[in-house]
């Protein structure tokens, strides 16, 4: 940003109306944050985020047709201003990481919104990271682990494409479905699964329908 | 109304209360973020209807409803959950509360639910399925409570002491049990 500006101006992405409408109470009653979108799903989130009337977006991470992970990584890798906060029910590492690697700069709990939302705005602003300290703990045992063990952080075995098309199976899509959605031949969404399949080392559906739940990608 | 608030997270609160507060007729007396504080509230609102979360920390929100039904004065009760299906409708019925309201429902909807009651019609199929599971000898108190027959007349109707109907309603949901939260991808 070239001038700094007075307020910084916010999408909301989460699937219950009455949840955005506390957030928005939250957050509007702070001078320096204003929500100038609100968004019903994690495709919405990506279209309206793209947007440059929007600095931060701060995303449900369970939603319908993309979740906020994904929604994330779509909008950090295509625009590199834009500031990405996660919103989550779920006091879990797996979520948090994955929150991490989709350029998240912050993961507040659902359970201490009214606390934390307006503080990770802020932060997030400024360009700090923002987490709950549990979370900062979660990060540190991981840490440490790793480096006891002489690990690498292991890259995702899944590509995004492929991690798009886990959820959409998870969610009882059919091929043609996906296919239309991502607007990929039937044969290519076809292809993907079975390397899906084969990199997972997963035998089908029910397999990979659990694999999406641990991952966050679907709501259990 | 008076109206009483027991979710756990700040968000759902503040905007379930500021949805309520621009209703003409409707207003929120109490909010709480656990089964204990709710409770509390509900239990010196006279007459009220409460909004409970089916998640709570300290508790479920099912278990929290039945409670409050034994109060002198027990409120309606609407459950309000992300996780709504027809088990949960049935379960929540022999809680003693009037219905199930998922978090999906529009605002609008939602609050002509708390005007009216929520309406929906049991799943028969449920019912069915969750009668399978119990104690044969429930099953009349299912069967009246399903058909919204209340409290009194049911301990008339059967010849049962408050206490034993209640404590039938306890067992009943103990063994319909949580774990009955169908996974919405269970059925692919």
């Amino acid at each position: 940003m070239t001038s700094p500006r007075l307020h910084t101006r916010i999408m909301l992405a989460d699937d219950h109306a009455v949840v955005r409408r506390g957030l928005r109470l939250v957050l509007e009653g702070e001078p320096d944050l204003r929500v100038v979108a609100e968004v019903g799903d994690g495709a919405e989130a990506v279209e309206r985020g793209m947007q440059d009337d929007v600095d931060l977006a701060v995303l449900d991470i369970s939603m319908p047709r993309m979740t906020g992970l994904q929604a994330a990584r779509e909008l950090t890798s295509r625009r590199s201003d834009l500031r990405v906060l996660i919103l989550s029910m779920h006091d879990n590492e797996q979520y948090l990481f994955e929150a991490l690697r989709a350029g998240a700069s912050g993961y507040v709990l659902k359970s201490v919104a009214d606390r934390d939302l307006v503080e990770a705005c802020r932060a997030t602003m400024r360009g700090e990271p923002f987490l709950y300290p549990g979370a900062v703990r979660s990060l540190m045992r991981d840490f440490v682990e790793r480096a006891r063990r002489g690990e690498t952080p292991s890259d995702d075995p899944l590509t995004p494409r492929e991690v798009e098309i886990v959820k959409l199976i998870a969610e009882a899509r059919t091929t043609r479905e996906i296919a239309g959605d991502l607007v990929l031949s039937e044969k290519t969404v076809e292809r993907h699964r079975t390397n899906i399949l084969a990199k997972l080392g997963m035998r089908d559906r029910v397999e990979l329908v659990r694999y999406a739940i641990r991952r966050g990608l679907v709501e259990p | 109304m008076d109206i009483v608030l027991v979710d756990d997270h700040p968000a759902v609160r503040a905007g379930l209360r500021g949805l309520i507060e621009d209703e003409d007729g409707l207003r929120v007396v109490a909010s709480a973020a656990t089964a204990r504080e709710g409770f509390e509230a509900i239990a010196d609102t006279q007459l009220g209807l409460a909004v409970v979360d089916l998640h709570l920390p300290d508790d479920d929100g099912l278990s929290l409803c039945l409670r409050t039904q034994s109060l002198p004065a027990p409120p309606r009760v609407i459950i309000y959950s992300a996780f709504a299906d027809a088990g949960l409708a049935v379960r929540a019925v022999i809680a003693g509360a009037e219905g199930v309201l998922p978090k999906a429902t529009p605002p609008r909807v939602l609050l002509d639910a708390l005007h009216n009651g929520p309406r929906a019609e049991l799943d028969s199929r449920a019912l069915r399925a969750l009668g399978e599971r119990l104690d044969p000898a429930d099953l009349p108190i299912l069967g009246m409570l399903a058909h919204g027959v209340d409290s009194r007349e049911i301990e008339m109707t059967l010849g049962l002491e408050p206490a034993w109907l209640e404590a039938r309603r306890w067992a009943m949901l103990t063994r319909l049990g949580g774990q009955s939260r169908r996974h919405p991808l269970a059925a692919a």
